[in-house]
Order: structure tokens, then C-alpha cells, then sequence
């Protein structure tokens, strides 16, 4: 029994680099579902500009070459008519499926491969001030987060769907609802304790060692300061509409709560 | 020799030529025999009931990919490709806004536009059971795809409707009863959902999935502060991902018929048609293309008001469709108003139906005053004018 155990805790500490990678990709899909508005409106106020710069310049050549009322009309339709409002509708929607999926790529994909290194929280401070880059600064606060949003949506699922499966079994149905409320805060308390504080760790650990890499590469300094934009314009807004509004604490909380 | 016991690891040169001489005179006093070296402290292994719990947490975070992110989706396209099994798969666009994407089908809306006068056989029924006859008529609407046999609704049941009936007393019909006794019992079972919910989108959505998952979601929207518990957006994501994907069509396409059924017209139905809905010669392009909405010829300042309840989603201006605002009446229904001399609300500004969202103007692409109205369900533009009663 005990070797059985053991090889499942083997098992369980070898999957760790999945559940990272799960956590970040629920949390950042969270922040992703309601980012399709906002992108929405920043579409519409960069088309309107396009519109309205790119069809006057049109209109400027057009006349310098001799083009006719009629075919400067037409021509600056077109461009106009160019993205309308169905296409910026959908890229809308596409942008928020694209943020998510370069999300995963740029911050998840890298800590499911990294190999965690123990240093001491103060020397990594040290290295913070020493040497700021744009990763040490945003990866940890990303990773923070999307984990945050992550583990309350986890623990919110598992919690649905525990309730559902003790109603199926009719014996159990009369527990349902205190039994999924008890599942979803076990939930909550595991996986933030197990896989969402290994998320920031391992954030602060990848962040540090790309910097460490990068010195050791003699990279010149504005190159090895800028390390990390593609976290910090990709991840970070979504991170933050995922905690802000997507899966907002405390009401995820009261709900876990509500049936205890 | 306490000492150097307690302190193995000592650094500097005296204290280790202190310690090494102590060994010595250790070693001659035991009979030439070596001191026993101090033992390093027993290495701990990790924990083995961590890695149990690490399991636990890395399958409860995983089952979350797979069933509610696109990532989980494409994990999935992924295994039955390479697998070659052929299996369907939820499009990516519906692990997002659940309003969109899935809904009314082509079917009901082309039966609403064909056949009108005919949707009154449900009135009868949802006037016995206090419903709205509107969200009657709509319902039907959806779970028939507008098909009729013998002058009534050929209605199917999702899944869940039979769970629920049985759950308030009732038995669903047999698929192959009478299509007046499906149509008659749909509006019975709505009717005591409904009166068991307090709220009929909570009650359209008992009839997807079973009535015990839908109280309990309910119960923890209620509990998460929602001001309306029993809306569907505010327990939708309560519901386990299963049962989401079965009611997300039924319930939207449903209550966006509602909102389109009880629209008002957005400038004096007394106006002009000028160009209607669908596919004509461009006047500019001239080329074919789809007029996605209907222009009504109003003058300049005429007051343009919402068609029905709802939020702003933005108000925006560009070279074709001028200063224009888009509403968002919920369940994936919306609302366009384009060419505005201005507009008079803001984004995320919620409006109620009848109130002054714009002054109609002349701005954009425009050959004289007038309002281009389009009205979008799932995003798809439809043909404002049957619903116009």
C-alpha cells in the first residue's frame, strides 16, 4: 500500500509544471472573456482615426493625379468600408482568443518548462533593485494575478460540478450542496496552496534567471532592461481585467461560502 | 570533543588545525581507531502525502482547462487528430462571451418572418399558465426551429426537460405525441418552473438542464451578491461547463426573440422605408452587398430612442457609418444607430427602451438625412421589420 502511495506522490510531484501551466491558462482565459469589449472599443476609435486621416490623404493624391469626384468617392469607400463594423466585431473577439493563446505562450509554456532554483528571497530582491527588468518586475505580478483568478475559477468549477454529480447519486443528494461548498474550499485552500504560490515563485525564479542569463550574455543594458515587454503588454492587461472583473474575489468567495 | 560536535562545519584555519588535533588525541586514546565523524543531519525526502495533494490540485486545475478554456479545446482537436477519430467539437469563439455565438437559429428567425400571424397558438396556453405569451411564443419558437405540424409548434425537449417536469409534478410527452399536447405541456411546465424559480429565464433554463442544478446555481449567484440571481447571466457560470453548453442556446435564442418581439421602433414608425433589409446594388461600390439594416428617412434632429432595454456598448464615429452607438439588449441580441447628427449616451450607459440615445443626422457615407437601423442576433444582422409590429 505504501509503495502504491508512493509511486502516486511521485507521480503527483512530476504533473507540478502541468498545474502551472493550468492555473495560468484558466486565469488568463478569465481576464481574455471579458477583454473582447475593450478591444472592441479601442478598434472602433483606431478605425475611425484610419478612416478619417488615411481617406483624406487618399482623396489629396487621388486629385493631385486628376482623379474624377466619382473615383475619389469610390476609392475612399472602399478604404473606409475596408474593416467594418461586422469584421471589427469579429476581430474583436479574435483579439481576445489571440491575447489568451500568446498569454499561455509567453508566460505559461515557459514556467511548465522551467526548473525552479532555490534563492533566497532576499538575494532576489537585492537583484531586483540591482538590475530591474521589465520581466523581474511584471512576470511575478502577471503570474500573481492570472494564478489568483485561476485558482478561484478552479475551485468554482470543481465546486458546480461536485454538486452535480452528488445530486446524480440520489443517496447523496441530501449533502449536495454542503458537500460541494466543503469540495470547493478544500479546492480553493489546495490549489492556492499547492500550485498558485508555485505559480509566483516560479515566475520569480524564471524572471531572475532569464536576467541572470542575459548578463551572462552581455547583452547591452537597455536590451536586457526591455527583456519581458511581450509579457507585459500581452499578459499583464489580462491579468488584471481577470482579477478586476472576471473573477473577482470576493463575491467567488461568498458563493463558495454561501452553502456551508 | 563536545565541541567540535557541536560545531562540524567550522571554517577557519585554527579551528579546523584545533579540531584535527582533536581527532588525533581522540584516535590515540580509543586504541588507533578513527573518531567516528560528526553525522550529517538525515536528508529528508519530500513528503509523500504533498505529492498526493499535488496530484489532487494538478487534476482539479487540468479538468478546468479541458472543459472551460479554448486551450482545453484545441488540446482535445488535437488528440482526435492525431487519434483520426471524428468527434464534435464546441467552436473556440464559444469558450468566450456566452451570448455569442450560439443561439436563435436561422430557422426560427425566418419562421418568425414567414408566418406571423400563425404564432398566436400559444397565447391560449401561456395565458392559462401566467406566462408572457411573447416568451410563449418564443420558446416554442426555438425548441421547433419554427416547424410546424398541424398548426402548432413541433416542439423537442432538451435533455433536462424531463428531469425538471418530473421534479414539479409533471411527465414531459413522448417525441412522438401529438404536437398540440408537446406544445400544451411545454407551456404547463414552464409555467411551474417558472413559479418554482421566480424568474423565467432561470425557469427557460430548467428546461435544458435539470432543475436541482439550476436552483443550486441560483442559490450561489444569490449568495455572490448578484442584484438579480435568477437572470442567466448572473448564475450562468454556476452551471457545471456541460450543462452551460446545453442551455446557452436555448436560453438566448429564447429571450432575444423576447426582447425583438417587444421592441419599439427606433424614430416614428410613420417614417419612410427608403432602402430595407438585404441584398441590393451598392449605391457607391456598385456592386452587390448585403444592406445589413434598413435606412428610414427621418430629418435632421429627429429623436432616436432604444428599441429596447439595455447597455451601451460604445459610441463611436468613423467615415462610413458617422457618429454611431451600438446597444447590447442581452441574450446576444443588438442594436444599431448609424449616421447621427449626435449622439446623447455614453459607453456602458444603460438605457431603457423608448429613451433618446442619438439626434438623427446626415454624418458618414450618406446621400440626405436618415437613420441606417441594423439589428444583429448573435451577432448576424436580421431583418428589423418582422418584428416591427
Amino acid at each position: 500500500m505504501s509503495v502504491l502511495f508512493r509511486l502516486i506522490a511521485g507521480l503527483g510531484r512530476r504533473v507540478v509544471p502541468l498545474g502551472l501551466f493550468a492555473v495560468i491558462a484558466v486565469g488568463l482565459h478569465a481576464g481574455a472573456d471579458v477583454l473582447d469589449d475593450h478591444a472592441l472599443v479601442a478598434l472602433n476609435i483606431i478605425d475611425g482615426q484610419v478612416d478619417r486621416l488615411g481617406s483624406a490623404l487618399l482623396a489629396w493624391a487621388m486629385a493631385l493625379v486628376g482623379a474624377s469626384p466619382n473615383m475619389i468617392e469610390r476609392w475612399t469607400f472602399g478604404l473606409q468600408e475596408f474593416v467594418d463594423m461586422d469584421t471589427r466585431d469579429a476581430l474583436a473577439r479574435l483579439l481576445a482568443l489571440g491575447f489568451e493563446l500568446a498569454g499561455d505562450v509567453v508566460l505559461a509554456v515557459p514556467l511548465f518548462w522551467h526548473r525552479h532554483r532555490d534563492r533566497p528571497w532576499r538575494a532576489l530582491g537585492q537583484a531586483l533593485l540591482r538590475d530591474p527588468t521589465v520581466l523581474r518586475v511584471v512576470a511575478p505580478l502577471s503570474a500573481l494575478f492570472a494564478a489568483w483568478a485561476g485558482v478561484l475559477v478552479i475551485a468554482r468549477e470543481v465546486q458546480v460540478v461536485t454538486h452535480a454529480g452528488l445530486e446524480d447519486a440520489s443517496w447523496l443528494a441530501p449533502i449536495a450542496s454542503p458537500g460541494a461548498g466543503v469540495v470547493g474550499l478544500l479546492v480553493l485552500a489546495l490549489v492556492g496552496w499547492r500550485l498558485g504560490a508555485r505559480v509566483v515563485s516560479s515566475a520569480v525564479s524564471w524572471s531572475d534567471h532569464v536576467a541572470e542569463r542575459d548578463l551572462e550574455r552581455q547583452l547591452s543594458t537597455r536590451r536586457r532592461r526591455l527583456r519581458g515587454w511581450a509579457v507585459a503588454l500581452v499578459v499583464f492587461p489580462v491579468a488584471v481585467l481577470a482579477v478586476l472583473e472576471a473573477a473577482p474575489p470576493w463575491s467567488t468567495l461568498r458563493a463558495l461560502l454561501a452553502v456551508m | 570533543m563536545a565541541d567540535s560536535k557541536q560545531d562540524p562545519r567550522a571554517k577557519s584555519p585554527e579551528l579546523e588545525e584545533l579540531h584535527r588535533l582533536l581527532a588525533e588525541v581522540d584516535a590515540a586514546a580509543s586504541g588507533g581507531r578513527p573518531a567516528p565523524s560528526p553525522r550529517p543531519p538525515p536528508r529528508r525526502g519530500p513528503r509523500w502525502w504533498l505529492g498526493i495533494l499535488d496530484l489532487l490540485a494538478v487534476s482539479a486545475a487540468v479538468y478546468t482547462l479541458m472543459v472551460a478554456t479554448p486551450v482545453g479545446g484545441l488540446v482535445v482537436r488535437g488528440v482526435h487528430w492525431a487519434t483520426g477519430r471524428h468527434v464534435r467539437t464546441r467552436p473556440l469563439i464559444t469558450y468566450f462571451k456566452t451570448e455569442r455565438g450560439a443561439g436563435v437559429s436561422s430557422h426560427a428567425v425566418e419562421a418568425v418572418a414567414q408566418a406571423p400571424a400563425a404564432d398566436a397558438s400559444t397565447t391560449p396556453g401561456a395565458k392559462a399558465a401566467g406566462l408572457d405569451p411573447d416568451l410563449a411564443r418564443a420558446l416554442a419558437l426555438m425548441l421547433s426551429a419554427g416547424n410546424r405540424s398541424e398548426g402548432h409548434f413541433d416542439v423537442r425537449y432538451p435533455p433536462g426537460a424531463a428531469a425538471s417536469f418530473a421534479a414539479v409534478g409533471l411527465v414531459a410527452p413522448a417525441a412522438t405525441a401529438p404536437a398540440d399536447a408537446r406544445e400544451a405541456a411545454l407551456l404547463t411546465g414552464l409555467g411551474k418552473l417558472q413559479a418554482d424559480l421566480h424568474h423565467p429565464e432561470a425557469a427557460v433554463a430548467a428546461l435544458a438542464v435539470e432543475l436541482p442544478r439550476v436552483r443550486y446555481a441560483v442559490h450561489l449567484a444569490k449568495a455572490a451578491g448578484a442584484a438579480m440571481p435568477g437572470e442567466y447571466a448572473a448564475f450562468r457560470e454556476y452551471l457545471p461547463p456541460d450543462d452551460r453548453a446545453e442551455a446557452d442556446p436555448v436560453v438566448h435564442g429564447t429571450f432575444a426573440l423576447v426582447t425583438a418581439f417587444g421592441m419599439t421602433w427606433p424614430v416614428p414608425t410613420n417614417a419612410r422605408i427608403t432602402s430595407p433589409f438585404g441584398w441590393r446594388v451598392h449605391p457607391v461600390l456598385g456592386k452587390r452587398k448585403l444592406h445589413g439594416g434598413v435606412d428610414v428617412a427621418v430629418p435632421l434632429g429627429t429623436d432616436v430612442v432604444a428599441i429596447a432595454d439595455g447597455e451601451v456598448l460604445y459610441v463611436a464615429q468613423d467615415g462610413v457609418n458617422g457618429r454611431f452607438l451600438k446597444v447590447d439588449h442581452g441574450h446576444g441580441l443588438t442594436s444599431v444607430y448609424c449616421h447621427n447628427d449626435s449622439t446623447e449616451v455614453r459607453r456602458g450607459q444603460r438605457v431603457k427602451k423608448g429613451a433618446v440615445v442619438a439626434k438623427s443626422g446626415a454624418s458618414g457615407r450618406v446621400t440626405g438625412p436618415h437613420l441606417h437601423f441594423q439589428m444583429e442576433l448573435d451577432g448576424t444582422p436580421v431583418d428589423p421589420e418582422i418584428f416591427l409590429k
